[in-house]
């Protein structure tokens, strides 16, 4: 549906290098990636909206060079929504309809059915976008973009402005577009929320390069560069070398400061390889002395003490400190189990770092 | 701290006074006109039918040419706020110069073009220009497009250009994009640049009297009334033709004030 090869594109101060991406049909396809990043100029590029200099981009077939792609049905929602002033609200939504000369009884059933969908059906008889808030902007931003049914909607940050309560409200309903609509998404976010709620996969982007694409679940747990793993919140990142691998055992073993990682073996990692090792808040256990150990978090027990407590809006990140481990492990509770193991700060804790969960990008 | 304060309240009076004494002496002058005119020169000169036929006639020009300066000027500047070409700068700069040259001097230019053998050539056999009506229309036109051309590229810069793209991609080709959506947003703009235009017509004289002369009754626009007025000794004639002028500013300047208050982009 989209594919970019080998694409390279210069800008006054940026430039886009190397970028190769493939979007299949039907896929919710999310670029992800700081501001400044250059995900803006990458969407507007493969719109066409922007001169690339070398590399092909294709758009449901067409070729995009120099200007737009003709023939594919794209439509656009670009992060301030552009929603036109000069119209009425109904106007807005049905502008794409009238200009493509949509037969009026489709277009008003079609309109009726994306006003339902996304609970606009109060709005469209209102003269103007002025009395609009940000949420139903979005809305109808949206209902014009999908009147025309395209077969591809690119989507710019499009949730970057709204309160959490509207953003969750709307992520819900472009779950429920994409599997009613079954139209292809491209959409560009910061929020990392975000982009793994939508996104089948995700492209991570920094300064103008895509440093990983993939599946939630893999930039997650399996982040190629320490870049994106940062990026993505892993927040405890090891420095160490691998002691031992033995594939006949499937582990390996790896040295971080004073303590030892028990882990799956990587096959191309040998002795001596440096290494940082990484593992995700949440997959760090604090293991009840009361309860019988589960299986997976039998390894990599260590003791610890509870050093900061920061309350966020789900719970909590608690920071230990691990005998022996220079670097302080950061762990994300629910209310829910920091309630259930009754901890204060200072508490000493044992803990578990999941061997699967761990993971290792070479030095 | 006291020091400052007392800096403070300086700039404020100084800035008041400097707001205050300038209002005061163009306010003067308004009042001085409209005391210095007696009651019944206003019925005496603007139901003349000399005056009739000069108000009429400039009205009519000015019209004419900002309606002509517009037609120009909205695709000129549309096409000068979205684009960036070789020798942009250069284009900017010519159609600027309208602006910064002294009426008299474009009006010379523009006589000396039209008395040439080729602008002989074209006057006996085409058009005629000089002393002659099309004459004021077309100087009026060679000095309000540049100005409608400017204020022009600022309303259409002013409008974002994603409201275009975004059309585009629901269907639009470029002529449906301007005329459904850029054209309407710059609506207020373009009427306040007409406004401008017109007033700036209106009150054109110097290159007016050098290419069509201030015949009474076929080339006399209120502008070379005034002179003409001014020329006779005519004073009561010549401050109610001014005090025209004024009224047409102040009315123009509220106009233009009030839609681009209004103006959504």
């Amino acid at each position: 549906m989209i594919r970019i090869r080998g694409l390279f594109a210069n800008f006054d101060s940026f430039r886009l290098e190397d970028i190769h991406l493939q979007v299949v049909e039907g896929e919710q396809f999310v670029l992800l990636g700081p501001s400044g990043a250059g995900k803006t100029l990458l969407t507007e590029t493969v719109l066409g909206l922007r001169r690339h200099s070398k590399g092909e981009i294709l758009l449901g077939g067409q070729a995009v060079r120099g200007g737009p792609a003709d023939g594919v049905s794209v439509s656009y929602v670009p992060q301030d929504l552009a929603i036109f002033p000069h119209m009425s609200i109904r106007d807005n939504i049905t502008f794409g309809a009238r200009v493509r000369r949509m037969e009026p009884a489709s277009m008003r059933r079609k309109l009726a059915e994306l006003a339902a969908l996304l609970d606009i059906t109060d709005l469209l008889d209102r003269p103007s976008t002025d009395t609009l808030s940000m949420g139903e902007k979005q809305r109808v931003a949206l209902a014009r973009a999908l009147i025309v049914e395209p077969r591809i909607l690119f989507l710019d940050e499009p949730f970057s402005s709204l309160d959490f309560y509207i953003r969750r409200q709307l992520i819900e309903k472009l779950h429920e577009i994409k599997s009613t609509l079954s139209v292809t998404i491209f959409q560009v976010t910061h929020d990392h929320e975000e982009a793994f709620m939508l996104g089948d996969r995700i492209a991570v982007m920094f300064e103008g390069r895509i440093t990983q694409v993939g599946q939630p679940w893999e930039l997650q747990r399996r982040p190629v560069s320490l870049e994106v793993a940062r990026f993505l919140l892993a927040q405890n990142i090891f420095e160490g070398e691998v002691v031992e691998v033995d594939q006949e055992a499937g582990t390996m073993r790896t040295r971080v400061d004073g303590v030892c990682l028990v882990s799956p073996a990587v096959e191309q990692f040998s002795r001596g390889q440096k290494v940082s090792a990484v593992i995700r808040p949440e997959e760090v256990h604090i293991i009840r002395p009361d309860r019988p150990l589960g299986a997976k978090v039998r390894e990599n027990l260590f003791d610890g003490r509870i050093d900061k407590r920061i309350p966020t809006s789900g719970g909590y990140v608690l920071t230990t400190r691990i005998e022996g481990l220079r670097t302080p492990v950061e762990i994300r509770l629910s209310n829910c189990a920091f309630d259930d193991l009754d901890l204060t700060s200072k508490s000493r804790v044992r803990l578990s770092l999941k061997a699967d969960a761990l993971w290792f990008i070479p030095r | 701290m006291r020091a400052r304060s007392v800096a403070d309240r300086s700039f404020s009076v100084f800035t008041w006074a400097m707001l205050g004494l300038l209002t005061a002496y163009i306010s003067l002058i308004v009042i001085a006109l409209f005391l210095r005119v007696n009651a019944d020169s206003y019925g005496d000169t603007l139901l003349s039918g000399r005056a009739l036929s000069t108000i009429r006639l400039s009205v009519i020009c000015a019209t004419i040419a900002s309606v002509l300066a517009l037609l120009f000027a909205v695709p000129i500047a549309y096409q000068l706020a979205r684009k960036n070409f070789p020798g942009k700068n250069l284009i900017d700069t010519i159609l600027d110069i309208p602006i910064i040259l002294s009426p008299v001097a474009l009006g010379t230019a523009l006589l000396v073009i039209l008395s040439s053998d080729a602008g002989r050539h074209f006057q006996d056999n085409l058009v005629s220009f000089t002393f002659a009506t099309r004459g004021i229309i077309l100087v009026q036109f060679s000095i309000v497009v540049a100005l409608a051309i400017r204020s022009l590229k600022a309303v259409f810069e002013q409008i974002d250009r994603r409201y275009e793209e975004v059309a585009y991609f629901l269907g639009c080709n470029r002529w449906q994009t301007f005329l459904r959506i850029s054209l309407p947003m710059a609506r207020s703009g373009i009427i306040a640049s007409f406004i401008l235009a017109w007033a700036r017509a209106v009150g054109e004289f110097g290159a007016t009297i050098t290419v069509a002369g201030a015949v009474s009754g076929k080339t006399e626009t209120i502008p070379s009334a005034i002179y003409l007025g001014l020329a006779e000794v005519d004073i009561q004639e010549t401050l109610v033709y001014v005090l025209l002028l004024v009224f047409v500013a102040i009315s123009v300047l509220l106009g233009v004030r009030l839609l681009t208050a209004k103006r959504s982009v």
